[in-house]
């Protein structure tokens, strides 16, 4: 019998983890920690910070798995819990204080990037220097197919604001790539 | 000429309406042209290390049970408080009525307002 054959399917797992099973819960944490990480490093620009909300996340999602009803993916649902904690915190000004060092966090990535040989667009390092609002609303816009009515719910405002941060941020975005 | 004018306002929206969402939708291709390649270029570089299924599992049983702990100490905490308040009230019953009534009806204001303030407020992880 092959691996694959012995892993309970992803609908098994979830019923199995909301139901209280840990090792389907653990499992669930595994198959989506790599999604979970490259969201909130996409939306952080931070590596510690990534690191550290996606810690955070888990924490979260294991206090609350037995709310989760199965009506999106669960890696949907992961980058929900893991976008409101990152606007939650950066809306407390001390929190925001502590990761106030966006430029550097951003060369370090770039510097990796660098080393690995990889290339490394002029449009992430203008994504980069727009507000936290702007780029987890272009981000869910664009990269991961939000509706707008759905980003507002998710962040808690308007559907007119969602349309005039994505106005907004391509304006910045325009801005920064003709310098 | 009443007709006339709603329809004309009515015409005149529904082409706002329409010059709007043709604006959206530029926006949209123009974003999604500039960031997909770029973001999934960057994406494809990420590779974190996963933590091992083990320690994962580790991780929901020791917060799981630390969650445990949490509650059953809240709970302590809640039976206490209730005690002390409900013998107070009584003393209070006990000693004088009028008293006990002023502070029965101050408790109730309070908790409405606190309900019509605070009250649908809390947000819940949405799917």
């Amino acid at each position: 019998m092959d691996t694959a054959a012995r892993l309970p399917s992803d609908e098994t797992q979830i019923k199995l983890a909301v139901r209280g099973d840990e090792q389907a819960l653990a499992g669930l944490l595994r198959d989506n920690y790599t999604i979970l990480y490259r969201y909130l490093l996409k939306v952080t620009m931070h590596k510690a910070m990534a690191e550290d909300l996606v810690q955070e996340t888990m924490l979260r999602a294991i206090e609350r798995i037995g709310t989760f009803k199965g009506k999106s993916k669960f890696s949907t649902w992961l980058i929900t819990i893991a976008t409101r904690l990152y606007m939650d915190q950066m809306r407390q000004e001390e929190r925001a204080r502590k990761w106030q060092t966006g430029e550097q966090a951003l060369q370090a990535i770039r510097f990796e990037a660098a080393m690995r040989q990889d290339e490394w667009p002029e449009t992430l390092d203008a994504l980069g220097k727009l507000s936290y609002e702007i780029r987890v609303t272009i981000l869910l816009k664009h990269y991961y197919g939000y509706e707008y009515e759905e980003i507002a719910a998710l962040l808690d405002i308007p559907v007119g604001t969602v349309k005039s941060r994505l106005h907004n941020g391509l304006k910045q975005l325009r801005k920064e790539l003709e310098r | 000429m009443k007709d006339y004018r709603k329809n004309e306002r009515r015409a005149e929206r529904t082409a706002a309406e329409g010059k709007q969402s043709e604006q959206e939708r530029a926006v949209d291709e123009e974003l999604a042209s500039l960031l997909r390649g770029p973001l999934a270029q960057w994406e494809e570089q990420i590779q974190p290390e996963v933590p091992a299924l083990a320690d994962l599992a580790q991780l929901v049983s020791s917060h799981r049970s630390q969650q445990r702990v949490r509650l059953w100490r809240d709970l302590l905490i809640l039976w206490v408080i209730g005690g002390i308040v409900i013998a107070c009230l009584l003393l209070l019953l006990e000693q004088n009525v009028v008293w006990f009534a002023i502070v029965q009806a101050i408790v109730l204001v309070g908790a409405v307002l606190f309900g019509v303030r605070f009250g649908g407020r809390e947000r819940e992880v949405r799917e």
